[in-house]
């Protein structure tokens, strides 16, 4: 009876030191996931900027802009995807883009996302001309000037001041939304930001094969916030150049001297739709880290 | 005499259909210090002290004149052991288009062992004025760690950002607080008495203003605190009947007591302008409820024989009315609960007392997206009080011990055929990388937001519980022979 009283205290003893508590497995299934088959897609990419050449630069060539901004101290990196349509007169190149696809990082923490809407309705200026030195490995490639107008009508994009007037005749609602300038989403849809914009971008580099043009850029972004659906999308940050950051990939994608052909319905025109998907391979894209803008 | 004890009950039952009580805490836990720690925290008829304020104010009359002090301190040996999380669920890095941080930047996730230990000091008092029917009360409880603990969390997939643990809800923190009461009752007739009183609850505001002169370097911010205290107030009413020599029941009715916390913070990051290029100033609101202390009804019945007496307490807690932290309305249930207590007067100067309990989880099933814990939770208490003669004014030393047995429990959350995105309202287990959410470069899926992603620190699920023992020892005064 003694013996059974000392064990009874010993295993009370030992179930207050260890709370009595056990801790308990798992029923819940493991979680596999099936890998994708990229199929022909994947080949596909494996092309992109290959091929012998066709001795032109004229026809239609998606590029890949990676660029570099310093906002409130962050970096925020932007890759945007054009095609771009080249009527070549001897070694001048007439290029006209299309914006096909424009992300940003966020800053702040809170991203910042423009609606295919907001980007198809830039108004390109066309100012000069491009040029290349040679189509062969290691000849130069300087573009056109890209001056683009976001939600604002200039009579003289280069010189003229952005109007700060909301009411001002020459901004306009370019995207049809009802707000004026051109509306960009911040957060996950958290507010509304309407802006207008002047964005002038130069592209300089060289050819690393016969369909492929490997280089960086010079750029100059004038932003004016005119109206947001909040306190913080009425914030307008200065958006400050980081070109030493800067680099764009461009490669041919109508099938000429050998290049991919990303003319999906064989329509003989190469649209948005068809090149999607192909830049990753080109600008994985980077994480922003904000040390670059120090 | 059957008359009177009918008109009585009648009563009874008219005070019943009228009435819903609450218990301030700590005392919810660990009674007053008083006789009631001791005696199964029951109070509600027999309560012959300060201690009626939380019980049933109306009890207050039999409250010999005096003054008490105490001390009470609170170990435990509570745990919430996490069961290990199943391959595959997992949120991935998707960069910047991910909806969410991935796992792999998470604080470690842990288990919950034990908690800090409570030690607080017990003042209480009453006096007559005078008036034989008449008395006025006030108890006071004051942890020595903090005057006021404010401390908050989530319940959910967000906590991951935070502690990335799991926390009692109605234990630990919201019991680390200061608790004033008053009151005062009056005997109306010989067999009926009233009382109300008043609970008075700590809040706080706080507003600060910040200015961050590099929004990349926000540890270099230029802060003004502008903090303000002041109290909340909770009300208590109850009634005593004497039904016959032997036998009294009483009756109690507290409104909910809550300590909040608002404010905002007015925040600029300089260089930022307005459309109309004025300074642009973010303002965040601040909502806390860091102690919810729902409404309780309290009913008890008290037979007092030669040399004992055994009380009995009947108690309803309104808990679907409980607030979490961050002020979020929970799906708690309203529970019984219930304690039973004696007192045997061994000698004339040596009286034992003792008592058990029982408090049922208000917490269901947290099989969804939230992660309450709580456990149902046995009390087993003892104690004596030792009469010391000093003169004509005697000093009473009373001890009590208590054992509160956390009822273990296991939690797991629900397999689903598919998972809902963790949108707000949503109470199931949630998706916190939707399946759809694409790469917008690619305009393709991301093969790895298939499926359940989730950092929720309560997947899949724990188990919860231990013990908490409590002691103390309090002196009480009786100025008056």
């Amino acid at each position: 009876m003694n013996k059974y009283k000392t064990r009874s205290l010993i295993l009370l003893i030992g179930a207050l030191i260890t709370g009595c508590v056990e801790r308990a497995e798992t029923s819940f299934p493991e979680q596999s996931i099936e890998p994708i088959d990229m199929g022909d897609a994947m080949e596909a990419d494996l092309g992109l900027g290959e091929g012998s050449g066709a001795g032109t630069m004229e026809g239609t060539w998606l590029l890949v802009h990676e660029n570099s901004s310093c906002v409130l101290g962050q970096e925020q990196v932007s890759v945007a995807d054009y095609l771009i349509d080249i009527e070549q007169q001897g070694q001048a190149l007439r290029e006209t883009r299309t914006i096909c696809s424009l992300d940003l990082s966020p800053v702040l923490g809170l991203n910042v996302t423009v609606p295919p809407a907001a980007f198809q309705s830039v108004e390109y200026a066309d100012v000069d001309l491009g040029f290349f030195s040679a189509l062969g490995e290691g000849g130069g490639y300087s573009s056109s000037l890209e001056l683009a107008l976001w939600g604002v009508r200039l009579d003289d994009p280069f010189f003229e001041e952005l109007p700060r007037d909301v009411e001002d005749a020459r901004v306009f609602d370019a995207d049809s939304d009802g707000a004026p300038g051109v509306t960009f989403i911040v957060g996950d849809n958290v507010c509304e930001r309407h802006t207008i914009q002047r964005q002038l971008i130069h592209y300089t580099g060289s050819f690393t094969a016969p369909n492929r043009i490997d280089g960086s850029s010079t750029n100059l972004t004038e932003t004016l916030v005119i109206g947001g659906t909040s306190p913080i999308c009425k914030t307008s940050p200065a958006v400050e150049s980081n070109d030493s950051f800067n680099q764009f990939v461009m490669v041919r994608v109508d099938g000429q001297g050998g290049a991919i052909d990303l003319d999906a319905d064989n329509d003989g025109a190469i649209t948005c739709d068809e090149i999607k998907g192909a830049s990753v391979t080109l600008i994985p894209g980077r994480e922003p880290a904000n040390a670059n803008c120090r | 005499m059957h008359e009177h004890a009918a008109t009585r009950i009648l009563f009874i039952l008219i005070l019943i259909t009228y009435t819903s009580a609450a218990y301030a805490s700590p005392y919810d836990v660990y009674g007053t210090g008083g006789a009631d720690s001791a005696t199964g925290l029951t109070g509600a008829s027999s309560a012959a002290g300060p201690e009626a304020l939380h019980y049933n104010v109306g009890a207050l009359v039999d409250a010999t004149p005096g003054f008490d002090v105490g001390v009470l301190a609170a170990f435990n040996n509570v745990k919430i052991l996490m069961m290990d999380r199943p391959v595959g669920y997992d949120i991935p890095d998707l960069g910047a288009d991910s909806p969410t941080q991935p796992s792999a930047a998470d604080k470690p996730r842990q288990d919950t062992i034990g908690l800090p230990p409570l030690y607080g000091i017990t003042l209480g008092g009453s006096a007559d004025f005078g008036l034989d029917r008449l008395r006025i009360g006030a108890l006071v409880f004051l942890p020595t760690q903090s005057a006021l603990t404010l401390d908050t969390h989530f319940s959910d997939e967000r906590e991951r950002f935070a502690s990335n643990k799991l926390h009692f809800e109605l234990i630990d923190q919201r019991l680390r607080r200061l608790d004033l009461q008053a009151g005062g009752a009056y005997r109306i007739t010989d067999w009926l008495s009233a009382g109300a009183g008043v609970i008075i609850a700590p809040i706080a505001s706080m507003n600060n203003d910040v200015t961050l002169q590099d929004a990349a370097n926000q540890e270099d911010a230029q802060i003004n605190l502008h903090a303000d205290t002041g109290a909340n107030y909770g009300w208590t009413l109850g009634a005593l009947v004497n039904i016959s020599n032997t036998i009294k029941l009483g009756l109690s009715w507290r409104s909910p007591v809550i300590i909040e916390m608002t404010g905002e913070n007015k925040i600029y990051v300089m260089g930022t302008t307005d459309s109309n290029g004025e300074p642009q100033i973010i303002t965040q609101k601040l909502s806390f409820i860091p102690s919810y202390t729902p409404g309780r009804a309290n009913f008890g019945a008290t037979w007092t024989g030669a040399r004992h007496e055994v009380s009995l307490d009947a108690r309803y807690t309104r808990w679907s009315q409980f607030l979490d932290t961050h002020g979020q309305a929970t799906d708690f249930n309203d529970t019984f609960s219930f304690g039973l207590g004696g007192k045997y007067k061994h000698a004339e100067h040596l009286e034992l007392l003792g008592g058990v309990g029982f408090e049922p989880t208000p917490v269901p099933k947290q099989t969804g997206r939230t992660n309450y814990v709580d456990n149902s939770r046995g009390v087993v208490t003892a104690g004596a009080r030792h009469k010391i003669a000093m003169g004509d004014r005697p000093l009473l030393l009373g001890w009590f011990v208590q054992l509160h047995v956390l009822m273990e429990q296991t939690t797991q959350k629900d397999a689903l055929d598919s998972y809902p995105d963790c949108s707000p309202g949503e109470t199931a287990l949630c998706d916190e990388v939707p399946d759809d959410t694409r790469d917008t470069r690619s305009d393709s899926a991301y093969p790895d937001a298939r499926g359940l992603q989730t950092g929720n620190p309560g997947f899949p699920g724990w188990t919860s519980g231990g013990w908490i023992g409590g002691f103390g020892v309090e002196l009480a005064w009786e100025p008056r022979p």
